[in-house]
Protein backbone atom coordinates (compact mmCIF):
# COMPACT_ATOMS: atom_id res chain seq x y z
CA UNK A 1 0.00 0.00 0.00
CA UNK A 2 2.60 2.62 0.75
CA UNK A 3 4.32 1.79 -2.64
CA UNK A 4 0.98 2.86 -4.19
CA UNK A 5 0.18 5.97 -1.91
CA UNK A 6 3.49 7.08 -1.49
CA UNK A 7 6.36 8.13 -4.00
CA UNK A 8 4.20 7.96 -6.87
CA UNK A 9 6.77 6.86 -8.82
CA UNK A 10 5.53 4.90 -12.22
CA UNK A 11 7.95 2.71 -13.24
CA UNK A 12 6.48 2.84 -16.89
CA UNK A 13 8.80 -0.22 -17.67
CA UNK A 14 12.31 -1.71 -17.78
CA UNK A 15 12.79 -1.96 -21.92
CA UNK A 16 15.85 -4.12 -21.29
CA UNK A 17 16.78 -5.52 -17.94
CA UNK A 18 18.93 -7.85 -19.85
CA UNK A 19 20.55 -9.74 -17.50
CA UNK A 20 23.97 -8.02 -17.28
CA UNK A 21 24.93 -9.25 -14.14
CA UNK A 22 28.59 -8.44 -13.36
CA UNK A 23 29.67 -8.06 -17.07
CA UNK A 24 31.13 -4.84 -15.83
CA UNK A 25 33.40 -6.82 -12.96
CA UNK A 26 34.80 -8.84 -15.35
CA UNK A 27 37.67 -6.40 -15.20
CA UNK A 28 40.61 -6.60 -12.50
CA UNK A 29 39.03 -3.23 -10.97
CA UNK A 30 36.01 -4.94 -10.22
CA UNK A 31 34.10 -1.86 -8.27
CA UNK A 32 32.10 -0.73 -11.25
CA UNK A 33 32.68 3.48 -12.06
CA UNK A 34 29.38 5.58 -12.77
CA UNK A 35 28.99 8.75 -14.23
CA UNK A 36 25.76 10.71 -14.01
CA UNK A 37 24.94 12.99 -16.48
CA UNK A 38 21.41 14.78 -16.29
CA UNK A 39 19.45 16.78 -18.97
CA UNK A 40 16.91 19.33 -18.15
CA UNK A 41 15.01 21.97 -19.69
CA UNK A 42 13.46 23.74 -16.40
CA UNK A 43 14.88 21.48 -13.32
CA UNK A 44 18.20 22.65 -13.09
CA UNK A 45 18.20 22.69 -9.36
CA UNK A 46 16.15 19.95 -8.48
CA UNK A 47 18.39 17.90 -11.04
CA UNK A 48 21.57 18.66 -9.50
CA UNK A 49 19.56 17.87 -6.11
CA UNK A 50 19.09 14.33 -7.42
CA UNK A 51 22.40 13.36 -9.37
CA UNK A 52 23.94 14.15 -5.93
CA UNK A 53 21.41 12.18 -4.24
CA UNK A 54 21.99 9.09 -6.17
CA UNK A 55 25.82 9.70 -6.24
CA UNK A 56 25.30 9.17 -2.27
CA UNK A 57 23.54 6.43 -2.57
CA UNK A 58 25.95 4.31 -4.65
CA UNK A 59 28.90 5.33 -2.37
CA UNK A 60 26.86 4.19 0.29
CA UNK A 61 25.97 1.28 -1.38
CA UNK A 62 29.33 0.35 -1.40
CA UNK A 63 29.55 -1.12 -4.52
CA UNK A 64 29.82 1.74 -7.13
CA UNK A 65 32.00 4.20 -7.23
CA UNK A 66 31.29 7.96 -9.10
CA UNK A 67 33.41 9.21 -11.49
CA UNK A 68 33.07 13.10 -13.29
CA UNK A 69 33.93 13.30 -16.80
CA UNK A 70 33.40 15.42 -19.36
CA UNK A 71 31.56 13.65 -21.90
CA UNK A 72 27.79 14.86 -22.28
CA UNK A 73 25.52 12.69 -25.04
CA UNK A 74 21.79 13.70 -25.91
CA UNK A 75 19.53 11.42 -24.23
CA UNK A 76 18.15 9.84 -27.31
CA UNK A 77 21.41 8.70 -28.50
CA UNK A 78 24.29 6.06 -26.84
CA UNK A 79 27.92 7.28 -25.85
CA UNK A 80 30.80 6.38 -27.38
CA UNK A 81 31.92 2.83 -25.95
CA UNK A 82 35.33 3.62 -26.49
CA UNK A 83 35.47 7.02 -25.43
CA UNK A 84 33.63 5.69 -22.06
CA UNK A 85 36.83 2.99 -22.10
CA UNK A 86 39.21 4.90 -22.37
CA UNK A 87 37.90 7.37 -19.20
CA UNK A 88 37.73 4.79 -17.24
CA UNK A 89 33.55 4.76 -16.93
CA UNK A 90 32.01 1.38 -17.07
CA UNK A 91 28.80 2.71 -16.17
CA UNK A 92 26.69 5.56 -17.93
CA UNK A 93 23.47 7.16 -16.62
CA UNK A 94 21.97 9.56 -18.51
CA UNK A 95 18.95 10.92 -16.67
CA UNK A 96 16.13 13.39 -18.11
CA UNK A 97 14.53 15.43 -15.45
CA UNK A 98 11.76 17.95 -16.01
CA UNK A 99 8.83 19.80 -14.21
CA UNK A 100 5.81 17.68 -14.29
CA UNK A 101 2.42 19.26 -13.10
CA UNK A 102 2.04 21.95 -9.93
CA UNK A 103 4.82 20.55 -8.26
CA UNK A 104 6.25 16.81 -9.64
CA UNK A 105 8.88 15.96 -11.23
CA UNK A 106 9.50 13.30 -14.21
CA UNK A 107 12.69 11.48 -14.65
CA UNK A 108 13.50 9.36 -17.60
CA UNK A 109 16.43 7.29 -17.17
CA UNK A 110 19.12 5.12 -19.47
CA UNK A 111 21.96 3.35 -18.02
CA UNK A 112 24.87 1.86 -20.53
CA UNK A 113 27.38 -0.42 -19.63
CA UNK A 114 30.58 0.12 -21.62
CA UNK A 115 31.70 -3.55 -21.06
CA UNK A 116 28.43 -5.07 -22.79
CA UNK A 117 28.47 -2.06 -25.04
CA UNK A 118 24.32 -1.27 -25.18
CA UNK A 119 21.81 0.07 -22.97
CA UNK A 120 20.74 -1.83 -20.20
CA UNK A 121 17.77 -0.08 -18.30
CA UNK A 122 15.61 2.07 -20.08
CA UNK A 123 12.82 3.50 -17.07
CA UNK A 124 10.54 6.13 -16.39
CA UNK A 125 9.63 7.64 -13.24
CA UNK A 126 7.16 10.14 -11.74
CA UNK A 127 6.58 12.10 -8.42
CA UNK A 128 4.00 14.32 -7.81
CA UNK A 129 5.82 16.36 -5.16
CA UNK A 130 9.22 17.27 -6.09
CA UNK A 131 10.10 17.60 -1.96
CA UNK A 132 10.26 13.65 -2.25
CA UNK A 133 13.13 13.56 -4.31
CA UNK A 134 15.17 11.93 -2.06
CA UNK A 135 13.06 8.84 -2.29
CA UNK A 136 12.87 9.21 -6.12
CA UNK A 137 16.67 8.96 -6.19
CA UNK A 138 17.20 6.05 -3.67
CA UNK A 139 14.87 4.04 -5.73
CA UNK A 140 17.21 5.03 -8.77
CA UNK A 141 20.30 3.33 -6.85
CA UNK A 142 18.45 0.60 -5.73
CA UNK A 143 17.20 -0.43 -9.70
CA UNK A 144 20.72 -0.19 -10.63
CA UNK A 145 22.46 -1.92 -7.85
CA UNK A 146 19.91 -4.73 -8.55
CA UNK A 147 20.62 -4.52 -12.15
CA UNK A 148 24.19 -5.97 -10.95
CA UNK A 149 22.95 -7.96 -8.50
CA UNK A 150 24.69 -7.10 -5.60
CA UNK A 151 23.69 -7.03 -2.60
CA UNK A 152 19.89 -5.46 -2.05
CA UNK A 153 20.27 -1.90 -0.57
CA UNK A 154 16.21 -1.78 -0.70
CA UNK A 155 16.17 -0.07 2.84
CA UNK A 156 17.26 3.10 1.25
CA UNK A 157 14.02 3.50 0.70
CA UNK A 158 12.52 3.01 3.90
CA UNK A 159 10.72 6.11 6.03
CA UNK A 160 12.96 6.12 9.00
CA UNK A 161 10.60 8.22 11.81
CA UNK A 162 12.20 9.66 15.09
CA UNK A 163 11.37 11.95 17.71
CA UNK A 164 13.64 14.77 18.50
CA UNK A 165 13.64 17.41 21.48
CA UNK A 166 13.00 21.00 20.77
CA UNK A 167 13.08 21.93 24.23
CA UNK A 168 12.55 20.66 28.20
CA UNK A 169 9.81 18.77 28.03
CA UNK A 170 8.75 19.04 24.43
CA UNK A 171 9.95 16.80 21.85
CA UNK A 172 8.44 15.96 18.36
CA UNK A 173 8.13 13.12 15.70
CA UNK A 174 9.06 13.49 12.65
CA UNK A 175 9.44 10.89 9.17
CA UNK A 176 12.12 11.58 7.01
CA UNK A 177 14.58 9.78 4.14
CA UNK A 178 17.55 8.04 6.00
CA UNK A 179 19.78 11.05 4.87
CA UNK A 180 17.63 13.25 6.96
CA UNK A 181 17.34 15.66 3.25
CA UNK A 182 13.37 14.79 3.40
CA UNK A 183 11.89 15.83 6.66
CA UNK A 184 8.05 16.38 7.58
CA UNK A 185 7.10 16.58 11.27
CA UNK A 186 3.87 14.51 11.96
CA UNK A 187 3.20 15.15 15.62
CA UNK A 188 4.45 18.45 17.33
CA UNK A 189 2.89 19.81 20.59
CA UNK A 190 4.05 18.72 23.76
CA UNK A 191 6.14 15.70 24.82
CA UNK A 192 6.34 12.88 22.27
CA UNK A 193 8.43 10.22 21.90
CA UNK A 194 9.79 6.66 21.28
CA UNK A 195 8.25 6.35 17.72
CA UNK A 196 7.80 2.55 16.94
CA UNK A 197 6.30 1.89 13.09
CA UNK A 198 3.24 -0.65 13.79
CA UNK A 199 3.86 -2.81 10.64
CA UNK A 200 6.00 -3.10 7.62
CA UNK A 201 4.21 -1.39 5.45
CA UNK A 202 5.20 2.01 7.77
CA UNK A 203 1.39 3.05 7.43
CA UNK A 204 0.96 3.62 10.92
CA UNK A 205 3.52 3.79 14.47
CA UNK A 206 3.23 4.02 18.09
CA UNK A 207 4.85 6.71 19.83
CA UNK A 208 4.72 7.45 24.13
CA UNK A 209 2.43 11.34 24.58
CA UNK A 210 2.44 12.63 27.64
CA UNK A 211 -0.57 13.74 29.23
CA UNK A 212 0.60 15.82 32.52
CA UNK A 213 0.87 12.76 35.20
CA UNK A 214 -0.25 10.35 32.71
CA UNK A 215 1.43 9.02 29.69
CA UNK A 216 -0.42 7.61 27.17
CA UNK A 217 0.76 4.50 23.70
CA UNK A 218 -0.94 6.27 20.76
CA UNK A 219 -1.20 4.62 17.44
CA UNK A 220 -1.42 7.42 14.58
CA UNK A 221 -2.31 6.20 10.69
CA UNK A 222 0.31 9.10 8.66
CA UNK A 223 -1.87 8.75 5.86
CA UNK A 224 -5.54 9.45 7.59
CA UNK A 225 -3.98 11.32 10.73
CA UNK A 226 -6.14 8.95 12.73
CA UNK A 227 -5.15 9.12 16.31
CA UNK A 228 -6.30 6.34 18.40
CA UNK A 229 -5.38 5.57 22.03
CA UNK A 230 -4.25 2.01 22.82
CA UNK A 231 -2.97 2.05 26.47
CA UNK A 232 -1.78 4.50 29.35
CA UNK A 233 0.00 3.50 32.50
CA UNK A 234 1.75 5.70 35.42
CA UNK A 235 5.44 6.24 35.54
CA UNK A 236 6.76 5.19 32.62
CA UNK A 237 5.69 3.58 28.87
CA UNK A 238 7.38 2.52 26.04
CA UNK A 239 6.53 0.72 23.28
CA UNK A 240 9.89 -1.34 22.55
CA UNK A 241 8.92 -3.84 19.98
CA UNK A 242 6.25 -4.86 17.70
CA UNK A 243 5.65 -8.37 16.44
CA UNK A 244 6.32 -9.70 13.25
CA UNK A 245 2.15 -10.04 12.79
CA UNK A 246 1.71 -6.65 14.50
CA UNK A 247 -0.20 -7.98 17.09
CA UNK A 248 1.98 -8.24 20.09
CA UNK A 249 3.78 -5.42 21.63
CA UNK A 250 6.46 -5.44 23.85
CA UNK A 251 6.21 -2.64 26.60
CA UNK A 252 8.46 -1.22 29.23
CA UNK A 253 5.61 -0.06 31.60
CA UNK A 254 5.80 1.24 35.17
CA UNK A 255 2.23 0.76 36.75
CA UNK A 256 3.50 0.75 40.14
CA UNK A 257 6.29 2.97 39.96
CA UNK A 258 8.60 -0.25 38.79
CA UNK A 259 9.72 -0.41 34.97
CA UNK A 260 9.27 -3.74 33.83
CA UNK A 261 9.09 -5.62 30.78
CA UNK A 262 5.19 -6.49 29.37
CA UNK A 263 3.60 -7.85 26.38
CA UNK A 264 0.41 -6.55 25.56
CA UNK A 265 -2.24 -8.12 22.84
CA UNK A 266 -3.33 -5.48 20.52
CA UNK A 267 -6.59 -7.97 19.88
CA UNK A 268 -7.21 -8.80 23.41
CA UNK A 269 -6.00 -5.59 25.50
CA UNK A 270 -4.45 -7.76 28.03
CA UNK A 271 -1.15 -7.50 28.86
CA UNK A 272 1.09 -9.81 30.16
CA UNK A 273 4.08 -9.28 33.09
CA UNK A 274 6.97 -10.48 31.54
CA UNK A 275 9.66 -9.29 33.91
CA UNK A 276 10.39 -9.21 37.83
CA UNK A 277 13.38 -7.97 38.94
CA UNK A 278 12.81 -4.84 41.47
CA UNK A 279 15.34 -2.59 39.28
CA UNK A 280 15.15 -1.74 35.66
CA UNK A 281 14.23 -3.85 32.96
CA UNK A 282 13.68 -2.02 29.69
CA UNK A 283 14.16 -1.67 26.27
CA UNK A 284 12.40 -5.51 25.07
CA UNK A 285 12.58 -6.74 21.25
CA UNK A 286 10.97 -10.09 20.17
CA UNK A 287 13.14 -12.54 19.27
CA UNK A 288 13.05 -16.56 18.01
CA UNK A 289 9.60 -15.87 16.08
CA UNK A 290 7.96 -13.98 19.51
CA UNK A 291 8.36 -16.97 21.74
CA UNK A 292 11.40 -14.80 23.82
CA UNK A 293 12.66 -11.03 24.32
CA UNK A 294 16.01 -9.37 24.69
CA UNK A 295 16.15 -6.75 26.98
CA UNK A 296 18.23 -4.01 29.19
CA UNK A 297 18.66 -4.65 33.03
CA UNK A 298 20.58 -3.89 35.52
CA UNK A 299 20.02 -6.43 37.16
CA UNK A 300 23.90 -7.09 37.76
CA UNK A 301 24.31 -2.90 38.85
CA UNK A 302 24.91 -2.23 35.91
CA UNK A 303 23.00 -1.96 32.43
CA UNK A 304 23.63 -4.76 30.58
CA UNK A 305 22.04 -7.08 27.68
CA UNK A 306 19.44 -10.21 28.49
CA UNK A 307 17.04 -12.80 27.29
CA UNK A 308 14.29 -14.65 28.68
CA UNK A 309 11.24 -16.68 27.39
CA UNK A 310 8.46 -14.87 27.46
CA UNK A 311 6.60 -17.83 28.73
CA UNK A 312 9.51 -18.95 30.97
CA UNK A 313 11.42 -17.64 34.11
CA UNK A 314 15.25 -18.20 33.53
CA UNK A 315 16.82 -15.09 32.38
CA UNK A 316 20.21 -15.50 30.56
CA UNK A 317 23.06 -12.89 29.99
CA UNK A 318 24.18 -12.09 26.54
CA UNK A 319 26.43 -9.69 26.85
CA UNK A 320 30.11 -9.98 28.64
CA UNK A 321 31.74 -7.63 27.56
CA UNK A 322 31.35 -4.03 29.32
CA UNK A 323 29.66 -3.13 32.40
CA UNK A 324 27.66 -0.71 30.43
CA UNK A 325 25.59 -1.60 27.94
CA UNK A 326 21.97 0.24 27.76
CA UNK A 327 20.70 -0.32 24.43
CA UNK A 328 20.14 -3.47 22.12
CA UNK A 329 18.36 -4.58 18.90
CA UNK A 330 18.31 -8.07 17.50
CA UNK A 331 18.32 -9.92 13.89
CA UNK A 332 18.67 -12.99 13.68
CA UNK A 333 21.65 -15.06 15.35
CA UNK A 334 23.28 -11.28 15.68
CA UNK A 335 22.73 -8.68 18.65
CA UNK A 336 23.87 -5.31 18.26
CA UNK A 337 24.18 -3.06 21.39
CA UNK A 338 25.53 0.35 22.90
CA UNK A 339 28.44 0.29 24.99
CA UNK A 340 29.92 2.90 27.59
CA UNK A 341 33.73 2.24 26.90
CA UNK A 342 35.95 2.53 29.67
CA UNK A 343 39.06 2.82 28.18
CA UNK A 344 40.88 6.34 28.22
CA UNK A 345 41.36 5.80 24.49
CA UNK A 346 38.23 6.58 23.57
CA UNK A 347 37.86 9.63 26.00
CA UNK A 348 35.37 10.30 29.10
CA UNK A 349 31.69 9.15 28.27
CA UNK A 350 32.60 7.62 24.92
CA UNK A 351 29.81 4.81 23.92
CA UNK A 352 30.47 2.83 20.64
CA UNK A 353 28.09 0.42 19.04
CA UNK A 354 29.24 -3.31 18.93
CA UNK A 355 27.86 -6.71 17.09
CA UNK A 356 27.99 -9.81 18.23
CA UNK A 357 27.01 -13.29 17.33
CA UNK A 358 24.89 -15.43 19.96
CA UNK A 359 26.49 -18.54 18.37
CA UNK A 360 30.31 -17.78 18.54
CA UNK A 361 32.59 -15.78 20.05
CA UNK A 362 32.42 -12.75 17.05
CA UNK A 363 32.46 -9.54 18.33
CA UNK A 364 33.39 -6.49 16.47
CA UNK A 365 33.28 -2.88 16.90
CA UNK A 366 31.20 -0.74 14.49
CA UNK A 367 32.17 3.11 15.62
CA UNK A 368 35.05 4.70 16.31
CA UNK A 369 33.94 7.55 18.38
CA UNK A 370 31.71 9.76 20.18
CA UNK A 371 28.69 9.08 21.46
CA UNK A 372 26.96 6.04 19.91
CA UNK A 373 23.46 4.61 20.81
CA UNK A 374 20.17 3.47 19.92
CA UNK A 375 21.38 0.82 17.35
CA UNK A 376 18.40 -0.74 15.08
CA UNK A 377 18.89 -3.78 12.22
CA UNK A 378 17.51 -2.66 8.82
CA UNK A 379 14.62 -5.24 7.81
CA UNK A 380 17.60 -7.83 6.04
CA UNK A 381 19.94 -7.20 8.65
CA UNK A 382 22.18 -5.86 6.19
CA UNK A 383 22.47 -2.17 7.77
CA UNK A 384 22.52 -0.91 11.37
CA UNK A 385 21.26 2.23 12.15
CA UNK A 386 21.93 4.35 14.58
CA UNK A 387 22.24 7.40 17.05
CA UNK A 388 25.44 9.54 17.20
CA UNK A 389 25.89 13.10 19.64
CA UNK A 390 29.11 14.54 18.59
CA UNK A 391 30.28 18.01 20.17
CA UNK A 392 26.51 18.92 20.92
CA UNK A 393 24.75 18.34 17.88
CA UNK A 394 22.95 15.19 16.76
CA UNK A 395 23.52 13.17 13.94
CA UNK A 396 21.72 10.16 12.00
CA UNK A 397 24.43 7.24 11.49
CA UNK A 398 24.27 4.16 9.34
CA UNK A 399 26.57 1.30 9.37
CA UNK A 400 27.11 -0.64 6.45
CA UNK A 401 28.06 -4.15 8.25
CA UNK A 402 29.94 -5.72 5.75
CA UNK A 403 31.91 -3.02 4.28
CA UNK A 404 33.04 -1.64 7.59
CA UNK A 405 31.98 1.54 6.83
CA UNK A 406 29.50 4.41 8.61
CA UNK A 407 27.97 7.28 7.54
CA UNK A 408 26.31 9.88 9.64
CA UNK A 409 23.72 13.07 8.90
CA UNK A 410 23.33 15.71 10.50
CA UNK A 411 20.44 16.86 12.34
CA UNK A 412 19.73 20.65 11.83
CA UNK A 413 17.84 21.64 14.74
CA UNK A 414 17.19 20.01 17.77
CA UNK A 415 18.33 16.42 19.54
CA UNK A 416 17.60 13.35 18.13
CA UNK A 417 15.42 11.00 20.94
CA UNK A 418 14.87 7.71 19.55
CA UNK A 419 14.46 6.42 15.94
CA UNK A 420 12.90 3.52 13.87
CA UNK A 421 12.84 2.54 10.28
CA UNK B 1 25.36 -9.44 6.49
CA UNK B 2 23.98 -12.68 4.67
CA UNK B 3 23.22 -13.24 1.24
CA UNK B 4 25.69 -11.96 -0.61
CA UNK B 5 27.26 -15.37 -1.69
CA UNK B 6 26.42 -15.00 -5.47
CA UNK B 7 28.64 -11.59 -4.93
CA UNK B 8 31.14 -12.86 -2.97
CA UNK B 9 31.41 -15.83 -5.46
CA UNK B 10 31.29 -13.52 -8.10
CA UNK B 11 34.43 -11.50 -6.81
CA UNK B 12 36.26 -14.52 -6.02
CA UNK B 13 35.97 -15.65 -9.41
CA UNK B 14 37.35 -12.48 -10.90
CA UNK B 15 40.51 -13.12 -8.85
CA UNK B 16 40.28 -16.70 -10.03
CA UNK B 17 39.62 -15.92 -13.70
CA UNK B 18 41.86 -12.72 -13.21
CA UNK B 19 44.81 -14.95 -12.55
CA UNK B 20 45.32 -12.90 -10.00
CA UNK B 21 46.41 -15.30 -6.89
CA UNK B 22 46.14 -12.60 -4.47
CA UNK B 23 46.99 -14.26 -1.32
CA UNK B 24 43.50 -13.08 1.34
CA UNK B 25 44.35 -9.87 3.07
CA UNK B 26 42.98 -10.20 6.94
CA UNK B 27 42.28 -6.47 7.86
CA UNK B 28 41.53 -5.56 11.48
CA UNK B 29 38.26 -4.30 11.71
CA UNK B 30 39.42 -1.23 14.00
CA UNK B 31 41.75 -0.11 11.67
CA UNK B 32 39.33 -0.34 9.28
CA UNK B 33 36.28 1.48 10.45
CA UNK B 34 35.40 4.79 8.21
CA UNK B 35 32.87 7.31 10.07
CA UNK B 36 32.50 9.59 7.02
CA UNK B 37 30.32 12.45 8.38
CA UNK B 38 28.12 13.35 4.71
CA UNK B 39 27.67 17.03 4.15
CA UNK B 40 24.90 19.58 5.84
CA UNK B 41 21.66 18.70 5.68
CA UNK B 42 20.01 20.28 2.64
CA UNK B 43 16.77 22.97 3.46
CA UNK B 44 13.66 20.67 4.80
CA UNK B 45 10.93 21.16 1.94
CA UNK B 46 7.24 20.46 3.39
CA UNK B 47 5.07 17.96 1.70
CA UNK B 48 1.26 17.41 1.85
CA UNK B 49 1.21 13.44 1.09
CA UNK B 50 0.85 12.78 4.71
CA UNK B 51 -1.98 13.54 6.92
CA UNK B 52 -0.86 17.30 8.84
CA UNK B 53 1.48 17.24 11.96
CA UNK B 54 -1.10 18.11 14.07
CA UNK B 55 -0.28 20.23 16.97
CA UNK B 56 -1.14 18.30 20.28
CA UNK B 57 -1.49 19.98 23.15
CA UNK B 58 -1.96 18.26 26.56
CA UNK B 59 -5.40 18.09 28.28
CA UNK B 60 -5.96 20.82 30.12
CA UNK B 61 -3.33 23.14 31.57
CA UNK B 62 -0.97 22.19 34.47
CA UNK B 63 -2.28 23.67 37.39
CA UNK B 64 0.43 26.00 39.10
CA UNK B 65 2.55 24.93 41.11
CA UNK B 66 3.41 26.12 44.78
CA UNK B 67 7.36 25.62 44.97
CA UNK B 68 7.49 27.04 48.53
CA UNK B 69 5.31 26.43 51.75
CA UNK B 70 4.67 29.03 53.98
CA UNK B 71 4.82 26.43 57.11
CA UNK B 72 7.85 24.39 55.79
CA UNK B 73 10.30 26.48 53.49
CA UNK B 74 11.01 26.10 50.42
CA UNK B 75 10.76 22.55 48.45
CA UNK B 76 14.58 21.44 47.60
CA UNK B 77 15.90 18.88 44.80
CA UNK B 78 17.21 15.72 45.50
CA UNK B 79 20.20 14.94 43.37
CA UNK B 80 21.78 11.71 42.30
CA UNK B 81 24.97 9.94 41.79
CA UNK B 82 25.63 8.81 37.90
CA UNK B 83 23.17 5.47 36.96
CA UNK B 84 21.97 5.75 40.86
CA UNK B 85 18.74 5.71 42.25
CA UNK B 86 19.24 5.67 45.62
CA UNK B 87 19.07 8.41 48.33
CA UNK B 88 22.60 9.40 49.43
CA UNK B 89 22.65 10.39 53.44
CA UNK B 90 23.68 13.80 52.40
CA UNK B 91 20.60 13.92 50.49
CA UNK B 92 17.52 12.36 53.70
CA UNK B 93 17.66 15.56 54.99
CA UNK B 94 16.27 17.19 51.99
CA UNK B 95 13.89 14.75 51.40
CA UNK B 96 12.04 15.37 55.24
CA UNK B 97 12.45 19.14 54.86
CA UNK B 98 10.41 18.54 51.80
CA UNK B 99 8.12 16.84 53.80
CA UNK B 100 7.41 19.48 56.05
CA UNK B 101 7.59 22.01 53.41
CA UNK B 102 4.54 19.58 51.27
CA UNK B 103 2.06 19.01 54.56
CA UNK B 104 -0.55 21.76 53.75
CA UNK B 105 -0.32 20.26 49.77
CA UNK B 106 -3.49 18.41 47.89
CA UNK B 107 -1.16 16.18 46.05
CA UNK B 108 2.13 15.99 44.91
CA UNK B 109 4.10 15.20 42.18
CA UNK B 110 7.31 13.87 41.98
CA UNK B 111 9.68 14.01 38.50
CA UNK B 112 12.70 12.19 38.12
CA UNK B 113 15.39 13.72 35.96
CA UNK B 114 18.58 12.11 34.50
CA UNK B 115 21.96 13.62 32.67
CA UNK B 116 22.47 13.06 29.00
CA UNK B 117 24.47 9.73 29.44
CA UNK B 118 23.06 6.47 28.66
CA UNK B 119 20.41 5.30 26.29
CA UNK B 120 16.58 7.63 26.43
CA UNK B 121 14.77 4.26 27.19
CA UNK B 122 16.89 3.35 30.61
CA UNK B 123 17.54 6.93 31.57
CA UNK B 124 13.59 7.00 31.01
CA UNK B 125 13.57 3.93 33.82
CA UNK B 126 16.15 5.34 35.95
CA UNK B 127 14.49 9.21 36.69
CA UNK B 128 11.22 7.05 37.79
CA UNK B 129 13.29 4.85 39.89
CA UNK B 130 14.64 7.64 41.64
CA UNK B 131 11.34 9.28 41.45
CA UNK B 132 10.07 6.29 43.52
CA UNK B 133 12.80 6.52 45.57
CA UNK B 134 11.84 9.87 47.04
CA UNK B 135 8.09 8.57 47.00
CA UNK B 136 8.99 6.08 49.59
CA UNK B 137 10.96 7.93 51.53
CA UNK B 138 8.64 10.63 51.72
CA UNK B 139 5.79 7.60 52.83
CA UNK B 140 8.10 6.39 54.85
CA UNK B 141 8.20 9.90 57.13
CA UNK B 142 4.13 9.97 56.76
CA UNK B 143 3.44 11.12 53.62
CA UNK B 144 0.27 9.72 52.17
CA UNK B 145 0.90 7.54 49.25
CA UNK B 146 -2.37 8.32 47.43
CA UNK B 147 -0.97 11.97 47.25
CA UNK B 148 1.94 11.32 45.59
CA UNK B 149 2.40 10.72 41.89
CA UNK B 150 5.49 9.89 40.41
CA UNK B 151 6.78 10.75 36.35
CA UNK B 152 9.82 10.67 34.80
CA UNK B 153 11.54 13.30 31.95
CA UNK B 154 13.80 11.10 31.27
CA UNK B 155 16.81 13.65 30.03
CA UNK B 156 14.49 15.77 28.56
CA UNK B 157 14.27 18.42 31.05
CA UNK B 158 17.81 19.66 31.80
CA UNK B 159 18.75 22.59 33.93
CA UNK B 160 21.98 23.01 33.05
CA UNK B 161 23.45 22.16 29.35
CA UNK B 162 26.94 23.16 29.80
CA UNK B 163 29.25 20.04 28.62
CA UNK B 164 30.74 19.86 32.88
CA UNK B 165 30.22 16.98 35.24
CA UNK B 166 29.06 19.94 37.62
CA UNK B 167 26.54 20.45 35.34
CA UNK B 168 25.15 17.05 34.62
CA UNK B 169 25.58 16.49 38.31
CA UNK B 170 22.59 19.22 38.67
CA UNK B 171 20.56 17.60 35.88
CA UNK B 172 20.85 13.95 38.18
CA UNK B 173 17.48 15.42 40.26
CA UNK B 174 14.34 14.65 41.57
CA UNK B 175 11.70 17.58 41.53
CA UNK B 176 9.07 17.96 44.29
CA UNK B 177 5.97 19.84 43.53
CA UNK B 178 3.31 20.76 45.41
CA UNK B 179 -0.11 21.67 44.23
Amino acid sequence: MRKILFIVLLPIVVICAKDVSMEIVKKKNNIPNVYINTITKDAATISEHIKKMVQRDLLISSHFLNKEIDYKVEFENSPNYTTLEKKGVQLYLNLKINKKDKNGISVNMKLFDTNAQELVASNSFQIKNEAKYPFLSHKIAILINKLYNAPPIDWMDRYIIFAKYNKAKNASIVISDYTLTYQKTIVAGGLNIFPKWANKYQSSFYYTKFFDNKLVLMKKNIYTGENTKIVSSNGMLVCSDVSKDGNKLALTMAPNGQPDVYVYNIKTKKRKRVTFYSGIDVGAGFVEDDTKVVFVSNRLRHPNIFSKKIQGSAVKRLVYHSKNNSAVTTYKNYIAYSSKETSKEFGNYSFNIYLISTTNSFISRLTAKGVNQFPRFSIDGETLLFIKKRAGKSYLGISRLNYNKSYTFPLKSGKLQSIDW
Amino acid sequence: MIKKISFYLFLVSLLVFSGCGSKEEQVDLEDEIIDEEIGEEEDIIEDDEFAEGDEEFNEGEEAEVLETDAAGGPIENIYFAFDKFFISASMKSKVSNNVSATQSASSIKIEGNCDEWGTDEYNYALGLKRANSVKNAMVAEGVNASKISIVSFGESNPTCSTKSESCWQLNRRVETRAR
